[in-house]
């Protein structure tokens, strides 16, 4: 749990800073009525995550033998399922899960896929071309198929499931990265910045990083969106996590056999999915707005 | 141009390789036995071990590598594990479905994204355009195994208008072409919106503006092919993670295709198949993202022409040589 | 009767941060075959009124708030689209300032001259081609070329393909937003000669906005002198160059280093035009003005006869003006 609230903290750091660009974001992204319906939602499921077992009426593994597939009602909010667990309680806990599931593979997509785009952005020349062709193999891939693969080869669980997800977005945050620090590379302001007696060091801290920061900190919120996504439709094929952990891929999954006469279990895990990846969505092109100013007119 | 062809056939030589060595690298370090698994839990150490030699198991990675590839070349992607048949056979037994299945749905997403993002943008902020944009993002956001699912208890356990398995003919194709769709189109109305902004705010569509010229005819003579430019790029990666989104839809609505193959061969441990469906899949999608470069290079002039004159060049100097 | 006469337009942008009072009410008219030069400094609200006599402002966030403009006897700003249309191109047509961008990059040079002949011309496709064909080499562009793109012509060549397609339909009036500015000195100076050679054997009316009052000099008969969205000063051109009256004008004359006249340094006008969503309650020249009275600062000046055809929109001169007038 910690990476998401050390990532929130980030973001809530980066969009109240009271002078300069931040605070230029901020207003920018104030007025933006959906991103601020994002946020809310988000901040809603964080909230959710980190409270679970308050919010929660039940415990996510209590079965309920004599109440099993019930439909929803005032005691199951969300009704039960074949085991006699409470969907919504379970939902609830699913969120720490998904949202967990989330950032973290989003990081680790950002860090590798960052690292390496950077430097073949700013080193160039041979690196450039050996990286640039190993993202390219990877491209040939579609990520879905690519996960499918890394997590069949890694087998199935939590942090398999992260890795797997997580590698498979690492060419498109490669190709952001690289494309951001090459077109700072070649802007006049570091020539500028070089005449007036910059050193590399200067010019990384002041202008590449900070110029570079808009798009990566887009493609991460959209990419967290992605990675739970991802990880939700590995669980559902029965890759990703398992059974008997509340992931909401995995209980659609588990579910699915008895959409028949009790759709409530396949519809309100996907509804979480759906409300949680649109919210983050809407945070994601708020912050895109926001920070890139030129996109929008 | 047929110059500019080759080159890119060419490129896609030491990719497709590099995809072999990434995919057979990840089913090479599976933990589990698959002779065993072929065999069963009761077969003895002797006939295992007998197995894993006929099927080369036992050699070093880097001879089980080289043996692959020089299969792959000849055609022979190596055999199932259980069915016992040619990979190659089952794999393009069930290409066709998976290809048509990926054609139709992209199809509808076109025919639905592209006229959407064209009058979301030539109405930017109006009432039909926050509806569109409202629902893009949240076609975005639909898992499309659920929307799978929503559609086939809707349509046809409960109205019972159309199949809910199977893909053997139109009517099979709606639900499962729409669950895909769905999320596609909402990927090509954004990208269609925002290109179309972009460029209807350029200098030479006033340009036709103070020519006299009619909104229609604007749009759709002067704004469409140039915004166009960018969307084929996205329709060409919209359709490699349709490719992915589909293994999963073709496990809901059952449909025969490679990705219920590949899905199948993975719980069974069939690595030969689930390489194959992956260099398969690899390889359609870099063959979509090479026609979707000729077809960019046929609507940008600008692409074209470059070749032109490269060729140009080199004819001249062929003839100085003389 | 004048071609153009446009009466009190007064063109606003509304935008988040307020209301950009880009045309403050200014009246202009252009007689058949007269050159008007449209004078001012970036902002000063040219463009704006050019696209308001084409009836193109972006709107939303443009408005034309105020004012009539008539047009061979006919208020423009009274007409439907349609009819709007059928004038475009073909009695009004416009030369943009960037032909880097004027130019549709996927179109062929010949479909886009074409176009605007195919729209207001009962022609064939044949006879279009030919019509094109002529247009391009009366530009100086052989016609051969009629088939590439405009990523094949230099920026020169390019904003002579624009002009092609301005002319095309022989319009009785030409606005020309800068036509030179974006290319190179010795190019401007091929282009402006061949649109003045052009606009004679046509006998085309040709609005020219510029802030080069060397091009002004060259092909102007009469100047209006724009400032913050108000035309300052208005008359023939030698009335402008030989008795300049305002002192906006004069400030601009100040700016331009002369050949002729030794002098130590220029006298540029000092500051900045005034933010035009805040315009200033009196003249708005007045913050900059060096002969300012404490009456600028209260009302607008009005537009006063210096000479029978020459306008100035100065308190102060017109106060000096009278003294003068009843000192006599």
């Amino acid at each position: 749990m910690k990476i998401v609230e050390k990532t929130t903290k980030l973001a809530l750091n980066f969009n109240t800073k009271k002078t300069g660009q931040g605070y230029d974001v901020w207003m920018r992204f104030k007025k933006n009525r959906l991103a601020l319906v994002g946020m809310f939602i988000v901040g809603l499921l964080l909230l959710m995550a980190v409270l679970a077992p308050v919010v929660a009426p039940y415990k996510f593994d209590l079965q309920d033998l004599l109440s099993t597939s019930q439909k929803p009602s005032l005691k199951h909010l969300f009704g039960t399922d074949n085991l006699g667990r409470d969907i919504f309680s379970r939902i609830v806990y699913g969120s720490r899960i998904s949202l967990f599931v989330g950032f973290v593979a989003a990081a680790i997509g950002t860090l590798v896929g960052g690292a390496l785009g950077s430097i073949a952005g700013y080193y160039g020349d041979k690196i450039d071309t050996i990286i640039m062709r190993a993202i390219d193999i990877m491209m040939a891939i579609p990520a879905m198929v690519l996960a499918i693969a890394i997590c069949a080869a890694l087998g199935p669980g939590l942090l398999n499931t992260m890795i797997a997800v997580g590698i498979s977005t690492v060419p498109r945050y490669a190709r952001v990265v690289r494309g951001a620090v090459l077109t700072v590379k070649e802007q006049e302001f570091i020539e500028a910045s070089r005449a007036c007696g910059g050193n590399d060091f200067h010019i990384i801290l002041k202008h590449i990083t900070p110029n570079c920061l808009a798009p990566i900190i887009v493609q991460a919120s959209l990419g967290v969106a992605d990675a739970i996504l991802a990880a939700a439709s590995m669980s559902f094929i029965g890759l990703g996590i398992q059974p008997p952990v509340p992931e909401w891929g995995a209980m659609l999954s588990a579910g699915r056999g008895y959409i028949r006469d009790n759709p409530h279990m396949v519809l309100f895990p996907g509804l979480a999915i759906m409300m949680t990846i649109y919210g983050l969505n809407l945070l994601g092109d708020g912050l895109r707005d926001a920070l890139d100013p030129k996109l929008k007119r | 141009m047929s110059r500019y062809i080759l080159k890119r056939i060419f490129h896609m030589i030491p990719v497709m390789f590099g995809v072999s060595l990434i995919i057979f690298t990840l089913m090479f370090f599976i933990p589990g036995d698959p002779a065993r698994q072929i065999l069963g839990d009761k077969a003895t150490e002797a006939s295992i071990s007998e197995l894993r030699a006929e099927l080369g198991l036992d050699k070093p990675f880097v001879v089980q590598y080289v043996n692959y590839i020089e299969g792959v070349l000849t055609g022979d992607f190596g055999i199932s594990y259980t069915t016992k048949q040619p990979v190659s056979a089952e794999l393009f037994a069930r290409f066709p479905t998976t290809l048509l299945f990926a054609i139709i749905s992209i199809l509808v997403a076109c025919i639905i994204g592209i006229p959407l993002g064209i009058i979301s943008a030539t109405r930017q902020y109006s009432f039909i355009d926050n509806i569109s944009t409202t629902l893009t993002l949240l076609g975005m956001s639909i898992p499309s195994f659920w929307l799978g699912l929503m559609l086939m208890l809707l349509f046809s356990l409960h109205l019972g208008w159309f199949p809910a398995t199977g893909f053997y003919g139109p009517k099979y194709w709606v639900l499962p072409s729409v669950t895909i769709g769905v999320t596609s189109a909402a990927f090509i109305t954004r990208m269609t919106r925002s290109s179309m902004l972009e460029v209807i705010r350029q200098d030479y569509i006033r340009t036709a503006r103070s020519k006299g010229q009619t909104e229609f005819k604007i749009i759709t003579k002067h704004a469409l092919k140039n915004a166009m430019i960018p969307v084929v790029t996205t329709i060409g990666l919209i359709f490699g993670a349709s490719l992915g989104g589909q293994i999963i839809t073709e496990q809901v609505f059952s449909i025969p295709g490679l990705g219920k193959l590949m899905i199948d061969a993975i719980s069974q441990r069939n690595y030969p198949v689930v390489e194959g469906g992956v260099l398969l899949i690899a390889f359609s999608f870099t063959v979509i993202n090479l026609l979707v470069d000729l077809i960019y290079a046929y609507i940008d002039p600008r692409i074209k022409s470059q070749f032109v004159i490269e060729k140009k060049k080199k004819e001249s100097t062929a003839l100085k040589g003389m | 009767m004048n071609l153009l006469e446009i009466k009190g337009l007064k063109i606003h942008y509304i935008t988040d941060s307020g209301v950009v009072r880009a045309v403050n009410g200014i009246d202009l008219e252009i007689n058949r075959g007269e050159t008007l030069g449209l004078v001012g400094e970036t902002g000063a609200g040219k463009t704006t009124t050019a696209l308001g006599i084409m009836c193109q402002v972006p709107d939303p966030p443009g408005k034309v708030v105020e004012g009539e403009i008539f047009f061979e006897g006919s208020n423009l700003l009274e007409k439907n689209a349609r009819e709007i249309r059928k004038i475009r191109g073909s009695k009004i047509s416009m030369i943009f300032q960037d032909p880097m961008t004027a130019l549709n990059p996927v179109v062929t040079i010949g479909d886009q001259i074409c176009e605007v002949i195919r729209l207001h011309q009962k022609t064939s496709h044949a006879e279009s081609i030919k019509i094109a064909c002529e247009m391009l080499e009366l530009v100086g562009i052989p016609a051969e070329r009629i088939n590439e793109y405009p990523h094949q012509f230099s920026g020169g060549m390019k904003q002579r393909v624009v002009i092609a397609i301005a002319l095309a339909c022989k319009p009785s009036l030409l606005i020309a937003d800068e036509p030179t500015t974006a290319l190179d000195v010795t190019i401007q100076a091929q282009v402006l000669q061949m649109m003045d050679k052009l606009k004679k054997e046509l006998g085309t009316s040709m609005l020219m906005i510029t802030h080069d009052l060397g091009v002004v000099a060259e092909i102007c008969d009469r100047v209006a002198i724009m400032y913050a969205g108000e035309i300052v000063e208005y008359g023939t051109l030698e009335a402008i160059f030989n008795n300049t009256a305002h002192p906006y004008t004069k400030g601009l004359f100040g700016s331009i280093p002369s050949l002729v006249l030794d002098v130590e340094r220029l006298s540029p006008i000092d500051g900045l035009m005034p933010d035009p969503t805040q315009l200033p309650t009196g003249c708005s020249f007045a913050p900059r003005c060096n002969e300012k009275m404490s009456e600028c600062e209260e009302r607008k000046p009005e537009l006063f006869q210096v000479s029978p055809g020459h306008f100035s929109k100065c308190i102060h001169h017109k106060n000096e003006m009278h003294k003068e007038s009843r000192g006599c």
